[in-house]
C-alpha cells in the first residue's frame, strides 16, 4: 500500500464527521487488517528523554532485588502499573566529573565533558560540548516526521547565571540549544494549527529558500566561529521548509487545554504535567515527531513541591533538610508519579498489535545522584519502554564495577534502532550497551 | 573612598580577591586550569576582541519591530526565551543561534506582523509609501529598498534588492496579488540574518595595521542598540553613512542626541535590571501560607522600584554611587506594607508613590529593598549565602566557584539542640575548612541582611531568637545592611565592577584578558568622573573596546583579491571589498521556484509542488508538471474569504462573511485594547471594545462579541454583521432601570436593556456595550438577523457545567451560549439576554 500523503489524510480525517474524539490518533484509522500502521510499512521506532533535575535518594531509589521482575523500591513505587516496561540501570557513575550539576548534566546526556564559557572567570558558566542523546536520535529520524523533535518543560526555569547547561535541556552543540515550550496551549497551536492555503504555503516556503540563500553568502563573509553559529540558522530554516513540504499533521485535533498560572502562588505541576503529556502522546501517536524530551525540572532545580508539602524550593531542601531528608524523598516520589502518568497514557494508547510504549525507548535520569552531597556515583538511570522488541523492559541491571553511565545511555538509544558503534567522547567514551536490557 | 585617599587594606584585598577561594579542593577545570588557581598575569598591551553576530534579543527584536512597523502592530510573543550568559542578554546573543524552533517563531512571526500591515489598504499604503500597481513595479522596489535599509541598518547592495524584487514578481504572478507578494518579501526581510542579527565584520584600521575598526555603519547599530535597546533611526543611520560615526566627534554628537532620546532610559533601565537580575523576580515564589500577601504584581513592584531609584540617580547628572544611601522608597501599598510604611498618592509618571524611609528602618539604599532582599532568600528562610554571593559576584566582581564535587553541603539542624538562627547555623562554613575559603566571602556579607526576612520584611527575631547584624566584610567592621550600603557606596571596587559589567552588556561578550586595560581604564575614569553614569557610557563608546575588533584572518582580506566560494545553487568567485572585507558570491542565488523545469530556488527539486489558481475554471488550479502548466482542474470547491475578492465567482464580494467564530489570541485582542491582554482582563468593557475593533478589521464584519471559549492566551471570539448605534445610558435604563451607567455599564441588567433597546429600533436584539466614551453613552451592536431562543439554565449546563442559575452570566455562560448555539446549527450566540429562574433567553447568530 502506498503511503497516503499528508495533506490527503488531512482532509478525510477533518472532513469526516463533526464530532471527532478527542485525542484520539488518526492513525488507528489508517491501520490495516493486521493492525500495521501505514500498510506495508514498519510502526516507527521512537526515543524520547525525561529528565528531572536534584537527583534521588538512593538509599529508597535502587530496587533491593536484580534481574527481571524488580521489586519497587520506595521511590520506584509509582512506576509499578509500568514496571514490566522499565528497566533499572543503578551502579554506575559519570565518569567525567569535576564539578556539580555541570558536570552530571553533560555528563550523563553528551557522554563529554562540560564545555567552559568563557576564560576570564573564576565561576563556571557551562554548555554541552556536543549534541544531547535527544538530538542524536532527531538527526537519526530526521525526514521521517513533520516535527524533527518535540522539547517540553513542566516546571519552571527560575533562574542561574550559570550557562545553557542549567536553563535547558536540549543541545544541538555547545551554546546552540532547543528552548522548552513551557506554554500547552501554544504547543496546541504549534502541533495542530490549521495548515494554509496551499499558494501560502509555498510563498512561504519561497521565502525561505531566500533565506537559505542569504545565510549561505554571509557565512562565506565571517569568521570560523559564526561561521558554525549561521550552518545552524541554515540547518534550522532548512528543518522549517521540509516541514512546510511534509505538509499538515495527520491528526485529529484534542481540545486546547490552556495554560496553568500559579494558583494562590503555587505552581500547578500536576495539571501543567497532565496537559504537556497529553499533547506529547497526541504528538507522538500521531507520528508528529519521533524524537523527543521533557524537561520535567531543570538541573539544580528551584522547584517548590508543593503537592508533598515542600516549603521552600527543591535544590534548597536538599542541601538542607535533616537527614535521612523525608521531604526530597517525597518530592522524588511524586516526580516518579508524574513520570508514571506520561508512560502509562503511552503504555494506554495502542499502536499496531502493542502500544506505544511498547515502540519507544526512553531515557529518564537527572543530573547527579543525591543533591545532598552532588555525588556523580550510583547514578539514577532508568531506559523505559520496549524499543520495538529491541528492549526486555523490567530489568533491574546493578553494576558491580562502577561502570560508565554511557552504557545505559547507548542501551536506549540502540533501543530506539539507532546503529551506534559509541556513546561519547574521552572518559565518557563507550562502546558496548548492557546486554541485560536486551531483548 | 575617594580616589586620592586610598586605603592600604583595599588594595591588599583586591591582590587576595584575585586568588579566588583558599583552602579548598577541586579537580582542573575542562581548560586544565583549577578554576580556584589565580588568573594569569592582565597584559597590559590592548588588543581587541573578535567582531561576532550579535542576535537580536528578545527584547531588542520587539523594540525593533515596534520601531520599524506602523503604530498599533501587534507585536508576536511567541519568541524564544533569552539565555543570559555571564548575566546577559546580550552576551546570550553572542553566543547562541538560532534554533529550528526559533527559525518557526520568527517565520510566524514575520507572517503575523506583514499579515497586518497588509490587511488593511489605507494601513498598508501609507507603510509602503506609495501605491504598488503590480509584481516588482518601481513602487515595490522602492519600499523594499527603503524598508531594507532601516531593517538591515544600511543601505542593501544593488543584488540584495534585485533578489528581492524578483522573489516579489515571482510570487506576485503565482498569487495573482501584487500587494501579497510585497507582503512576502517584507517577510523575507524580516527573517533574513541580517535583520535578525547584528552582522559586523570591520574594515582595516587605517592607523593600526594589526586590527579592524568596526565600519561607521555598524558604529551606528552599536550605538542604537546599546544606547536605546533597538534599531537606529534614520538621522543615525544618515551620519553613519556620512562616515561620521568613527571620529569621536561624530560619536560624541550622536551620543549626546540618543542619550537625550527617551528610549535611553529604557535601555539603560535594561542594563540595570540585567546588572540586579530583576528578570529572575518574576519566577520567585514564596510559602503562600506564611506570605499570603505575594501577588505577581508586588514582584513587579519591587523590581520597579529599583528600576526608578536607578534611573533617578544614573540618568540625572548625579553620583550613581547615592543608590546604595538613599533613604528614598518608591512603593504600591503592598511594597509600603512590607517596608512598614504608608503610601501617599500615586505618581503619575510611574503609578509608585515616592516615600521616606526612617533611619530606624536599618535599610539605606538598593540593597535594603524587596527586590533584592526577596530575589536572594528561599521560600520560607533567608539566604545569606546568596545575597552575600550576589553582592560578592555581581556588584564587586569577585568570582566564586561553586562548591567541590563531593562535599556534604547540609546545613542539618543539631537533633539535640534547641533552636538556632540562620547565622549559627551557617557557623559550619567558617569552621569547616573546606567551606570556609568561598564562603568567608559570601556569607558575612549576607548577615548584615540578617535583620530583613525571605520577602524582605522587618523582623525582630529568626527562630525566637534575636538577631545579629554586626559583622565584617573585608577588614571593615559593619554594623547592619544599611552601614553595608555606606561602604560599598565608598569602595572602589563597586565602581569598578559597574563598569565592567556594563562593557560586557554594551560589547556583548566576557571581556577577554587584552580587553582587561581598557576595563580598568574605564573604571579610573568612572572615578575621576565623580561616578557619574553617563560619563561612564560616553567613555565606554568612545574606548577601543568598543571601537575596534581583532583582526581575523577568515574574515578579512586584501582589497581587490578573489576567492572561490559557494552558495547554494553552485559555486562562484568573491571579491573583496575596498573596505577588506568580503563580498557576496557571484554564483546564483536562490529565486522563487518558477514553472520552468529547473531548480530555480535551489533546494535539489524542481519545480517542487507548484500550483497556481488558473483562469476559467472558479476555484480551479493547475500544477506544474513537466515544466509547464498542466490542465485547469477544480479539485477543491472555492469558498469565499475575506478578502476583498470573488473567491467563489458568484459576482459577489465576501458575501456572507461577516458572520464567523475567529480565533485569535489575547496578544491580539491586545493590540485593540490594551488592557484586553489575557491578565489584566478576559471579560469586560475593555476586551469588549478590542473584539468590536478586531472584528472590523478587513471589512466583513462591523462588529462582535466574546470571547466565547478562551484558554491560556487564546480567544476564540464571534465577527457579526450588525448595526452599531449610539444609545444613551438614559435610554438604556428606560428599558431596564439598573443599566444607568453608574450603578451597571455591562452585566445581566444592560444585557436586557441592549436587547429590549435594539427590539425597540425594530432591529431584533444585540449586545455590548461595545465602547463606552465615558460621556453618558454606550455603544451597542444591534444584530437584525439574529434568533432569539427561550431555553433553560438546564440546557446551558449540558455545554458547560459551570453555566447554571447560579451563574446565570459569566465565561461559563458565554462558552456554553456559543456551544449551543452551534449545535442547534448557527455559528454562534450571546447572551443572557433575559433570565428568570431557571428560564433564560439567548441570542443565536449565522
Amino acid at each position: 500500500m502506498r503511503r497516503m500523503k499528508r495533506r490527503t489524510f488531512l482532509r478525510g480525517v477533518l472532513g469526516g464527521a463533526g464530532a471527532v474524539a478527542v485525542g484520539l490518533p488518526a492513525l488507528d484509522a489508517m491501520l490495516d487488517t493486521n493492525g500495521r500502521a501505514f500498510g506495508q510499512e514498519a510502526i516507527p521506532d521512537r526515543f524520547g528523554l525525561w529528565f528531572f533535575g536534584n537527583g534521588v535518594k538512593p538509599d529508597r531509589w535502587v530496587p533491593a532485588n536484580e534481574g527481571a521482575g524488580w521489586t519497587p523500591s520506595p521511590q520506584l513505587q509509582p512506576l509499578t502499573g509500568v514496571r514490566d516496561w522499565v528497566s533499572v540501570v543503578s551502579g554506575s557513575e559519570i565518569k567525567t566529573a569535576t564539578h556539580p550539576h555541570h558536570s552530571g548534566m553533560t555528563g550523563v546526556l553528551t557522554g563529554m565533558r562540560y564545555h567552559q564559557n568563557g576564560t576570564t572567570r573564576d565561576t563556571i558558566v557551562s554548555t554541552f560540548a556536543g549534541p544531547s542523546v535527544d538530538m542524536i536520535a532527531a538527526a537519526h529520524f530526521e525526514g521521517t516526521t513533520p516535527f524533527r523533535s518535540l522539547e517540553v518543560g513542566v516546571t519552571r526555569f527560575r533562574g542561574t547565571d550559570e550557562g545553557t547547561t542549567f536553563q535547558h535541556l536540549s543541545h544541538n552543540g555547545p551554546n546552540n540549544v532547543n528552548p522548552s515550550e513551557y506554554s500547552p496551549s501554544r504547543l496546541h497551536a504549534r502541533l495542530f494549527g490549521m495548515p494554509l492555503e496551499t499558494e501560502v504555503e509555498l510563498a512561504r516556503r519561497s521565502v525561505l529558500d531566500a533565506v537559505m540563500g542569504q545565510v549561505r553568502d554571509l557565512q562565506g563573509r565571517v569568521g570560523a566561529r559564526d561561521r558554525v553559529r549561521l550552518e545552524q540558522h541554515f540547518e534550522s530554516i532548512r528543518t522549517l521548509e521540509q516541514r512546510l513540504a511534509a505538509g499538515s499533521a495527520a491528526c485529529t485535533t484534542p481540545e486546547n487545554p490552556g495554560d496553568f498560572p500559579d494558583v494562590e502562588g503555587r505552581e500547578q505541576i500536576e495539571q501543567q504535567n497532565r496537559a504537556m503529556s497529553d499533547l506529547l502522546v497526541t504528538a507522538i501517536a500521531c507520528d508528529l515527531t519521533r524524537a523527543w524530551s521533557v524537561l520535567f525540572a531543570p538541573a539544580g532545580s528551584g522547584v517548590i513541591v508543593w503537592p508533598v508539602g515542600a516549603r521552600n524550593s527543591l535544590h534548597q531542601i536538599c542541601h538542607d533538610e535533616p537527614n535521612p531528608q523525608p521531604t526530597v524523598h517525597n518530592a522524588v516520589v511524586f516526580t516518579m508519579q508524574q513520570l508514571a502518568y506520561f508512560l502509562e497514557r503511552l503504555r494506554d494508547t495502542p499502536e499496531g498489535d502493542g502500544n506505544l510504549l511498547d515502540h519507544s525507548s526512553i531515557l529518564i535520569t537527572s543530573e547527579l545522584t543525591d543533591g545532598w552531597n552532588h555525588s556523580n556515583r550510583d547514578f539514577p538511570l532508568l531506559v523505559a519502554g520496549r524499543g520495538n522488541g529491541r528492549l526486555r523492559g523490567g530489568v533491574h541491571y546493578r553494576s558491580r564495577t562502577s561502570e560508565n553511565t554511557s552504557h545505559g545511555v547507548l542501551t536506549a538509544l540502540r533501543g530506539a534502532g539507532l546503529p551506534l558503534e559509541s556513546f561519547g567522547a574521552e572518559a565518557g567514551y563507550v562502546t558496548t550497551s548492557i546486554g541485560a536490557l536486551e531483548g | 573612598m575617594s580616589p586620592g585617599d586610598p586605603r592600604p587594606w583595599l588594595r591588599a584585598v583586591l591582590a587576595v580577591s584575585l586568588a579566588a577561594c583558599s583552602g579548598s579542593i577541586g579537580d582542573p577545570g575542562p581548560d586544565g586550569r583549577d578554576p580556584r588557581a589565580p588568573r594569569p598575569q592582565e597584559p597590559l598591551e590592548f588588543s581587541p576582541a573578535p567582531a561576532t553576530l550579535h542576535r537580536l534579543t528578545r527584547v531588542e527584536y520587539e523594540s525593533t519591530l515596534r520601531d520599524l512597523l506602523p503604530a498599533g502592530t501587534p507585536i508576536p510573543d511567541d519568541l524564544e526565551v533569552d539565555t543570559p550568559l555571564h548575566g546577559f542578554t546580550t552576551i546570550g546573543g553572542s553566543e547562541l543561534t538560532i534554533s529550528p524552533r526559533a527559525a518557526e517563531q520568527y517565520e510566524a512571526a514575520a507572517r503575523l506582523v506583514a499579515d497586518h500591515v497588509f490587511a488593511d489598504p489605507t494601513r498598508r499604503d501609507a507603510f509602503v509609501g506609495c501605491a504598488i500597481e503590480s509584481a516588482g513595479d518601481a513602487c515595490t522596489r522602492g519600499f523594499l529598498e527603503r524598508f531594507g535599509r532601516l531593517a538591515w541598518r544600511r543601505t542593501l547592495a544593488p543584488g540584495e534588492v534585485d533578489a528581492l524584487v524578483a522573489l516579489t514578481a515571482t510570487l506576485g504572478a503565482r498569487l495573482r496579488d501584487p500587494h501579497r507578494a510585497a507582503s512576502f518579501a517584507l517577510q523575507a526581510i524580516l527573517q533574513s540574518p541580517h535583520f535578525l542579527f547584528r552582522v559586523e565584520i570591520g574594515e582595516p584600521d587605517p592607523g593600526d595595521p594589526t586590527r579592524r575598526r568596526y565600519t561607521s555603519v555598524e558604529m551606528a547599530a552599536r550605538l542604537s542598540y546599546f544606547l536605546w535597546g533597538t534599531t537606529p533611526d534614520a538621522a543615525l543611520l544618515d551620519a553613519a553613512e556620512r562616515g561620521e560615526l568613527v571620529t569621536d566627534e561624530g560619536l560624541r554628537r550622536e551620543l549626546g542626541r540618543l542619550f537625550a532620546d527617551p528610549r535611553a532610559a529604557g535601555a539603560m533601565g535594561r542594563f540595570f535590571a540585567e546588572h540586579m537580575s530583576l528578570d529572575r523576580l518574576p519566577a520567585v515564589s514564596k510559602d503562600p501560607e506564611a506570605y499570603p500577601q505575594l501577588t505577581p504584581e508586588l514582584l513587579r513592584t519591587m523590581g520597579r522600584e529599583l528600576e526608578i531609584l536607578f534611573a533617578e540617580h544614573a540618568l540625572t547628572d548625579g553620583d550613581v554611587r547615592a543608590i546604595f544611601d538613599t533613604d528614598v522608597a518608591y512603593v504600591d501599598p503592598a511594597l509600603a506594607d512590607v517596608y512598614g510604611v504608608t503610601a501617599g498618592a500615586p505618581d503619575p509618571a510611574h503609578g509608585l508613590s515616592r516615600v521616606t524611609l526612617p533611619a530606624s528602618s536599618e535599610r539605606g539604599g538598593l540593597l535594603g529593598r524587596a527586590g533584592f532582599l526577596a530575589l536572594w532568600s528561599h521560600a520560607t528562610l533567608t539566604s545569606p549565602t546568596n545575597r552575600g554571593r550576589f553582592v560578592r559576584m555581581n556588584l564587586l566582581c569577585e568570582d566564586v566557584p561553586p562548591p567541590p564535587p563531593g562535599v556534604d553541603t547540609s546545613l542539618e539542624h543539631d537533633p539535640e539542640g534547641g533552636p538556632r538562627t540562620m547565622r549559627e547555623r551557617l557557623d559550619r562554613h567558617r569552621t569547616d575548612p573546606v567551606c570556609a575559603g568561598c564562603h568567608d566571602k559570601m556569607d558575612p556579607i549576607g548577615f548584615a541582611f540578617e535583620r530583613f526576612g525571605p520577602l524582605g520584611e522587618w523582623r525582630d527575631a529568626d527562630e525566637g531568637l534575636p538577631i545579629d547584624t554586626v559583622t565584617e566584610v573585608d577588614g571593615a567592621p559593619i554594623a547592619n545592611a544599611a552601614d553595608l550600603g555606606r561602604f560599598l557606596a565608598e569602595d572602589e571596587r563597586v565602581a569598578a565592577c559597574l563598569s565592567r559589567r556594563l562593557y560586557r552588556f554594551a560589547t556583548g561578550h566576557l571581556e577577554e584578558l587584552g580587553e582587561e586595560i581598557v576595563v580598568q581604564e574605564l573604571g579610573d575614569r568612572f572615578v575621576a568622573d565623580a561616578h557619574r553614569f553617563r560619563r561612564l557610557v560616553e567613555a565606554l563608546v568612545l574606548s577601543d573596546g568598543f571601537r575596534y575588533a581583532a583582526l581575523d584572518p577568515e574574515a578579512a582580506c586584501a582589497p581587490g583579491s578573489r576567492r572561490a566560494c559557494t552558495t547554494t545553487c553552485g559555486e562562484g568567485q568573491q571579491s573583496c571589498s575596498s573596505t577588506g572585507s568580503w563580498g557576496s558570491c557571484d554564483a546564483p542565488t536562490p529565486r522563487a521556484e518558477e514553472c520552468n523545469g529547473r531548480d530555480d530556488d535551489c533546494d535539489g527539486t524542481i519545480d517542487e509542488g507548484l500550483v497556481r489558481s488558473c483562469d476559467g475554471i472558479c476555484g480551479g488550479t493547475q500544477r506544474c508538471e513537466a515544466g509547464g502548466w498542466g490542465a485547469c482542474a477544480n479539485d477543491t470547491p472555492p469558498v469565499e474569504i475575506c478578502n476583498g475578492m470573488d473567491d467563489d465567482c458568484d459576482g459577489r464580494v465576501d458575501e456572507g462573511l461577516g458572520t464567523r467564530t475567529l480565533t485569535s489570541s489575547f496578544r491580539e485582542l491586545s493590540g485593540h485594547h490594551a488592557l484586553c491582554d489575557g491578565a489584566t482582563q478576559r471579560r469586560g468593557v475593555n476586551c469588549n471594545s478590542a473584539v468590536h475593533r478586531l472584528c472590523q478589521v478587513g471589512g466583513c464584519s462591523q462588529s462582535g462579541f466574546g470571547p466565547v471559549e478562551n484558554g491560556g492566551d487564546v480567544a476564540a471570539i464571534t465577527c457579526v454583521e450588525g448595526e452599531t448605534r449610539v444609545a444613551s445610558f438614559a435610554a438604556l435604563s428606560g428599558h431596564h432601570g439598573p443599566c444607568n451607567g453608574t450603578g451597571e455599564v455591562m452585566g445581566p441588567n444592560c444585557n436586557a436593556a441592549i436587547h429590549r433597546w435594539c427590539g425597540a429600533q425594530g432591529l431584533t436584539t444585540g449586545f455590548g456595550p461595545v465602547e463606552l466614551p465615558g460621556d453618558g453613552t454606550a455603544h451597542v451592536t444591534c444584530v437584525p438577523t439574529a434568533t432569539t431562543h427561550s431555553i433553560t439554565y438546564g440546557a446551558l449546563s449540558a455545554h458547560h457545567g459551570g453555566c447554571h442559575s447560579g451563574t446565570r452570566i459569566g465565561p461559563d455562560c458565554d462558552a456554553a451560549i456559543h456551544r449551543w448555539c452551534r449545535a442547534s446549527g448557527a455559528i454562534s450566540g450571546f447572551g443572557p439576554l433575559e433570565n428568570s429562574g431557571e428560564n433564560v433567553a439567548v441570542a443565536c447568530v449565522r
